[in-house]
């Protein structure tokens, strides 16, 4: 099996004259967790629009499980789960009819449903008509839907969107349970906190063209400032450099015990993007 | 082929769960029937009260019978048929679930199959019962169950296509109501000789005139061949509408 399960080669995608994508590149593999993050309007969703047969490209290479996407065949797109910006559920029919359905559409048994509102706790709301669900139920049964079959490859579209902390977190719990159960996750987002504690990879994406891709934590350590702040007791904050000058002070500090706090001053992903782009979200 | 079957297995059991939850629906669907026992209730006794002979009776009785199935087939087919698939597919569309099926590697023509069989399948149960409130013969009920199913042929396509088309349900409003006065004109051809003969040419005017020959005992005839030929024609030129504009219009937006 190769490692790498989706990629785009130098794709682009224009709307009438208005170009949305410019010459995407980037590769996931295989048991990663890849987050596609950028502000509104800048293309996530489109691309994901392209990875799932919604849209087609104007020019590059996408490939899918190893094959090129016009080539992936009907069985391909059944190890596939999505939720979409629009993914919505029959809301006559109850939480675990809903999820007996898609079952039944996926060609997989019932069996499964009764964890799976368990791990997303709806276990309490399963008979609960989704016309009678709040928009946090609403997301998290929407993302069990696209769970049902236990696909390899998940595509996610701002799943967090509009919803409350408690419900964020379970989300969050449920990603990482998957990521460990080895599914690989293409997710859309513009909330870089989620992205960070989320994501094996990020890649960044301004106007339609990707500016940075690498792991989260080593953006930031490429965009870290050369500076400490230290928290003393009596001096109140003092700030140096990271470099060999600065050990001194430090060691002096450490040694009389006045040091409360030492941090390095690294920027988030937000101030990262803000760096690589000159926006802010 | 096994897994298409089995997604239009599931979206057919899931589209009958909607169609009995869906009040607007259950509506459409008692509709016909509503009708059907108004027509027993308001016409059934005007041959009592006519003063007729037992001759003219049986004769007006027939005109009556005739006239009451071919408007239940009418009423069943254009006003299940068309809601079913219009509203059906346009609610579809403006809650997002179509989109969510697609993504979910369902095929357009999946669902059309399953809307189709739900349509068939609602005018079906419908049609029986009118018969029964009708007070049709049992010997004519395989020829009234057959027509309604041909009948069906064109109207459930054409409203299928047009449910694609819809964005919404507000533009299913607009869509459905030629549908269902298309295929309620034969009622109207009692009134008049001219009007009849346009409504024998409408898309279930064969369909209506088939089952008057049906109850006259002369289906089996070259009187038959006209009306037949005009139904032929319908599914002919619906299934060309269909084939040519089911691709253009299967893509969710």
């Amino acid at each position: 099996m190769p490692s790498t399960i989706l990629s785009m080669e130098g794709v682009t995608l224009s709307f009438g004259t208005k170009r949305v994508l410019d010459g995407l590149t980037f590769s996931v593999s295989r048991g990663e967790c890849f987050g596609f993050l950028g502000p509104s309007g800048a293309g996530k969703t489109t691309t994901i629009k392209l990875l799932t047969r919604q849209l087609v490209r104007d020019a590059g290479r996408i490939m899918l499980f190893g094959r090129p996407i016009e080539n992936a065949s009907d069985a391909d797109y059944d190890r596939i789960g999505i939720l979409s910006d629009t993914s919505a559920l029959y809301d006559r029919m109850s939480i675990e009819e809903n999820l007996r359905f898609y079952a039944r559409l996926r060609g997989r048994g019932a069996g499964d449903i009764g964890r799976l509102l368990e791990r997303m706790n709806l276990a309490h709301d399963r008979k609960t008509l989704v016309k009678n669900c709040s928009k946090g139920m609403r997301q998290r049964a929407a993302l069990l839907a696209a769970l049902i079959h236990s696909p390899e490859l998940l595509f996610l579209d701002e799943p967090t969107s509009g919803l409350d902390p408690a419900a964020r977190t379970e989300v969050h719990r449920m990603l990482a349970e998957l990521r460990r159960a080895g599914t690989t996750i293409f997710l859309t987002t513009h909330d870089m906190t989620e992205a960070t504690g989320v994501c094996d990879r990020v890649a960044i994406l301004n106007d339609g063209a990707i500016v940075a891709c690498d792991r989260p934590k080593s953006l930031t350590l490429k965009f870290a400032r050369n500076r400490l702040v230290i928290e003393t007791r009596t001096r109140g904050v003092v700030e140096t450099t990271k470099d060999a000058a600065a050990a001194e002070l430090v060691g002096d500090l450490l040694t009389a015990g006045e040091c409360l706090s030492i941090h390095s001053d690294e920027p988030n992903l937000e101030e990262v993007f803000l760096e690589l782009t000159g926006r802010e979200f | 082929m096994n897994a298409s079957l089995r997604k239009i297995g599931a979206l057919l059991q899931k589209d009958l769960v909607d169609l009995v939850k869906n009040p607007a629906m259950s509506v459409v669907c008692l509709m016909p029937i509503g009708f059907m026992l108004l027509y027993r209730i308001v016409i059934g006794d005007v041959t009592a009260d006519a003063g007729l002979d037992a001759r003219q009776a049986a004769l007006a009785g027939q005109e009556i019978i005739k006239f009451t199935l071919g408007s239940a087939l009418c009423m069943t087919i254009g006003m299940v048929g068309s809601m079913i698939e219009i509203y059906g597919i346009a609610e579809e569309k403006e809650k997002h679930t179509l989109r969510t099926l697609m993504l979910a590697n369902v095929g357009a023509g999946e669902v059309a199959a399953s809307k189709t069989l739900l349509a068939l399948l609602a005018i079906s149960v419908d049609n029986l019962a009118c018969f029964f409130i009708a007070g049709g013969d049992v010997s004519w009920l395989g020829s009234y169950m057959a027509l309604g199913l041909v009948g069906s042929i064109p109207v459930v396509l054409v409203s299928l296509v047009l449910g694609l088309a819809c964005r919404d349900q507000m533009t299913a409003g607009f869509y459905s109501v030629p549908v269902l006065l298309v295929a309620l004109v034969p009622l109207f051809g009692m009134a008049d000789e001219n009007l009849a003969r346009i409504a024998s040419l409408t898309p279930l005017g064969g369909i209506y005139d088939l089952m008057g020959m049906a109850v006259d005992g002369t289906l089996i005839s070259s009187e038959a061949l006209s009306p037949l030929a005009v139904t032929a024609a319908w599914i002919a030129a619906s299934c060309i509408l269909f084939a040519a504009l089911f691709k253009r219009v299967a893509r969710d937006n």
